[in-house]
């Protein structure tokens, strides 16, 4: 149930982060044009909604590399990083019918590295904030 | 806090369970009270055999396939599994890795180091290695 759970949890925030990053993209399409004058179809919605809960279960599996205790935190990151950037570029890929260009590519580890660096970025800005914590506690009950 | 009481001669074992927002020391006492059957574990030391009190330890770990229960003064083996030693410690101990235990009223402060790993400073100068996934369990133990 607890996995459950996280699943979801990892889903739902997926989905936080991909309106962002659809918010973003419409912003990036307006040109000159004011904010009423950008439109998104039902369709194209509903597929960000899906796509990006799916990518957001994704991380969350793909976290589980860093349950291997025995490998450095080194060599966690890079497996990590790799399994999720070998993902995201297939579903790049997939969504752009697998036209692959120099552009597109360049889009694509540009798009990955931001987010990779949002996601563990914040993972590992609250683990400090935890231990913060804990050593404040710690000095009061001294 | 509603108290309840369920009073059967019939019952196989007695037990009692606490439902709480989170651990305090005064429930800690409660429960240290109520569960004072032992409060020391047999140990090895040099050939011969002590009870070391459960307040007097302050870290248990396996090295080497062995499990080595440490004081402030004093190392001593338990000839057991962490496994088996972990049911009979009472609240104040935390698993900290899959290899190590400490009582966390001995904990100094936690570290994290360049390469990500995050050290816990006891007050007998040891440390000991923590997995980030304890960190939230070590925070609950805290009543954070």
């Amino acid at each position: 149930m607890k996995y459950l759970r996280n699943i979801l949890i990892s889903g739902l925030i997926g989905i936080g982060i991909g309106m962002i990053w659809l918010l973003v993209e419409l912003l990036f399409s307006m040109n000159s044009n004011n904010l009423h004058s950008v439109t998104i179809s039902g369709t194209e919605f509903a597929f960000w909604i899906v796509a990006a809960f799916v990518i957001g279960v994704f991380f969350y599996l793909a976290g589980l590399i860093f349950q291997k205790d025995n490998w450095s935190l080194r060599k966690q990151f890079v497996i990590n990083f790799f399994v999720c950037f070998v993902a995201w570029t297939f579903f790049e890929l997939m969504i752009n019918n697998f036209s692959l260009s120099f552009g597109l590519f360049f889009g694509i580890v540009v798009s990955f590295v931001i987010m990779y660096a949002i996601a563990y970025g914040g993972y590992f800005f609250k683990l400090n904030r935890d231990i913060s914590k804990i050593n404040q506690k710690l000095k009061q009950v001294k | 806090m509603k108290v309840k009481f369920n009073i059967d001669k019939n019952f196989k074992e007695e037990r009692a369970e606490f439902w709480l927002h989170k651990m305090t020391n005064k429930i800690n006492s409660i429960a240290q009270e109520l569960n004072n059957e032992n409060d020391f574990v047999w140990c090895y030391r040099r050939g011969d055999m002590f009870p070391v009190k459960f307040s007097k330890i302050d870290l248990i770990q396996v090295e080497n396939e062995k499990t080595y229960v440490y004081t402030e003064e004093n190392v001593y083996l338990f000839k057991g599994r962490l496994y088996q030693i972990n049911k009979l410690l009472p609240a104040d101990f935390v698993a900290v890795s899959r290899s190590s235990v400490i009582n966390y009223h001995r904990l100094d402060h936690l570290e994290i180091l360049s390469n990500g790993n995050i050290d816990a400073s006891l007050k007998n100068k040891m440390t000991v290695q923590v997995s980030r996934r304890k960190i939230r369990t070590l925070k609950e133990r805290l009543g954070i």
